[in-house]
């Protein structure tokens, strides 16, 4: 055995000088003489001697084998001769193993300082970040996310998505308790991308209740598989809450109003009552004082009634009502503040239906007064009740400017004004429409209408009737 | 004998106007400018109907009404006049026996008085 690890050092000492006579020949070939050249060369000669020793490791058991046969020492040539020939190639290996390891090396950093940069994104984002895997496990949960839920800094065990709905009491803006498939997460691990989402849950922490807005998108892999999901929550709840003091502020100020408004109607009425001696012209002056403080009063009501559904929804005293009954009303109440029209009811029949009294008066009057106010030139306006397949379908239509198609669609989106910088504009707040359209539809109802510019508009609503057995119920219905 | 009718309300514009339209109307008048003197004017003497503000300093419409129940149980119709959102709901609220809305026509303060004293 001595004589085979003999042989193998005698090969391996001769690579070496081999190579170093080889490495000093290129050195001086490409660098030209010099002590210094000299002792760089001598440097990385040994380096590479030393490479090529391992490498000799490496291969010894095999050169062991050979060099054990009968033709041993030829064969120990050839190999010597084999590897002297390599030698060459060596450096250039371990230039091109160097260099890769370096690449990886780069490549660990980039990745490294990738993952601290999102680490750092996500840790300083102002909205929380919520991954959970297919399961629903929560799989990663920012700093943010932790505030959001109050959930302890240090929890980064994974917990299953249902988890939280319970001691957050995560319900909808409406109040309605959210269930696991309504979470963003879970409706994103459907497949479902989740826009603008809004929840509200309570914070265990300290007890307050957060409004968040959320968005949620499925995590895919390469195959278009759902892996996981996304959530990224905003704490909304002082915006919210502006905007609640801003919609309390609208109903006090609206509110605030109506005494002053009380006041000078009052005296308007009471001077044109009791002075019989007065003038046509000192009645008529009080007569526009009267108008004037009505029309403040209406819009003062839309005031009330905007600011009250930006809180929340309309508080109704539903009972039974019949169409028939509040069209008339409604026709009573415009009929004198449209001199140059003809309001015409050309079909009325009874309709009684589930709803409130006040607001649907106040909806019809808002249908008649738009039909008066965009038809400039006067006219006729006709009014129809009609009773089909359990439903009442009232409608109003005049021959006015109409609306133009482009701006057909968002005639019910509230402070839209279709006639705005048009030479129809006839002022208003732009929420008459809105409003009727929430009035009917929070009872059950649906809005619509068909219009031609130039040519007029027909607006209509629909209620469901009540069936005669189900008469004096109606107040037991909904708020 | 006629008993009088019992106007409450803090604006003294409001109380006038009232007070003015349901005199000229044949009334007799007593008016309060808040629930505490409402309810001096009761005990003075009791009237046939009580038109009642609700948002009152010193005493509210509210306050009183109750005030009012627990003394005198329902010898005097009360009847809200308030600027608040929903009259009938306040009205039904404090168990008031009418409502009416401010603002009000005049045909309309007559009307429910009318209908109360009958």
């Amino acid at each position: 055995m001595e004589a085979y690890t003999a042989t193998v050092l005698v090969v391996s000492i001769g690579l070496q000088l081999v190579a170093a006579v080889m490495a000093l020949r290129l050195i001086r070939l490409s660098l030209g003489s010099g002590t210094a050249w000299i002792l760089l060369a001598s440097a990385m000669v040994l380096m590479a001697s030393r490479r090529i020793v391992t490498m000799v490791g490496l291969v010894r058991p095999g050169v062991e084998q050979v060099v054990r046969g009968p033709v041993a020492e030829t064969t120990a040539l050839v190999v010597a001769i084999l590897m002297v020939m390599g030698v060459g190639r060596i450096p250039a290996i371990f230039r091109q193993r160097d260099e890769l390891i370096q690449q990886a090396r780069a490549l660990a950093e980039a990745n490294r300082l990738q993952a601290v940069r999102l680490r750092t994104i996500l840790d300083n984002l102002v909205d929380a970040v919520i991954v959970s895997d297919a399961q629903g496990m929560v799989a990663l949960a920012n700093p943010a996310a932790r505030r959001l839920f109050g959930l302890p800094d240090n929890d980064t065990t994974a917990q299953p998505l249902g988890d939280f709905i319970g001691p957050y009491r995560i319900r909808n803006p409406d109040g309605s308790a959210v269930v696991y498939e309504e979470l963003p997460l879970a409706r994103a691990l459907a497949g479902e991308v989740v826009i603008d989402a809004d929840t509200i849950q309570h914070r265990p922490t300290d007890g307050r209740d957060i409004h968040a807005r959320n968005a949620a998108a499925p995590i895919r892999d390469e195959a278009g598989r759902i892996v996981g999901a996304v959530a990224v929550s905003r704490d909304v709840t002082e915006q919210m809450e502006f905007e609640r003091l801003k919609d309390q502020f609208v109903g006090v100020a609206a509110h605030e109003l109506k005494t002053p408004v009380a006041i000078m109607k009052g005296y308007a009425q009471a001077l044109m009552r009791t002075d019989q001696t007065m003038s046509a012209d000192v009645t008529r002056r009080l007569a526009a004082i009267d108008r004037g403080a009505d029309r403040i009063e209406r819009i003062v009501e839309d005031l009330l009634m905007v600011s009250e559904l930006g809180v929340r929804q309309l508080a109704m005293r539903v009972e039974p009502v019949d169409l028939a009954a509040i069209v008339g009303e409604a026709l009573t109440t415009v009929s004198p503040r449209a001199p140059r029209h003809s309001l015409k009811l050309l079909t009325t029949m009874p309709a009684v239906v589930s709803g409130d009294r006040e607001r649907l008066r106040q909806t019809m009057i808002r249908l008649l007064d738009n039909a008066v106010k965009f038809s400039p030139q006067g006219g006729d306006v006709e009014i129809a009740i009609t009773v089909d397949a359990g439903e009442a379908v009232v409608s109003v239509k005049d021959h006015g400017v109409g609306i133009a198609e482009d701006r057909q669609a968002r005639i019910f989106d509230r402070f839209y004004r279709a006639h705005t910088d048009t030479p129809y504009d006839c002022g208003g707040m732009g929420v008459g429409l809105y409003l009727a359209k929430k009035v009917v539809t929070q009872l059950g109802g649906r809005v619509g209408f068909e219009s031609e510019p130039g040519r007029g508009s027909a607006f209509w609503f629909s209620l469901p009737v009540q069936a005669e057995t189900q008469r004096g119920k109606g107040a037991a219905g909904r708020r | 004998m006629g008993r009088a009718l019992l106007v409450v309300d803090d604006d003294p514009d409001l109380n006038d106007l009232m007070t003015m339209i349901l005199g000229e109307a044949g009334y007799q008048v007593v008016a309060a400018t808040n629930g505490q003197e409402a309810l001096a004017a009761v005990t003075r003497s009791m009237p046939a109907l009580i038109l009642l503000d609700m948002k009152m300093p010193v005493m509210g419409g509210a306050e009183f009404t109750q005030a009012f129940r627990e003394r005198f149980d329902h010898l005097a119709p009360i009847v809200v006049v308030t600027a608040a959102d929903d009259a009938r709901r306040r009205a039904e609220e404090i168990g008031a026996e009418g409502w009416l809305g401010k603002p009000f026509n005049i045909g309309e303060l007559l009307a429910k008085v009318q209908g109360y004293l009958r």
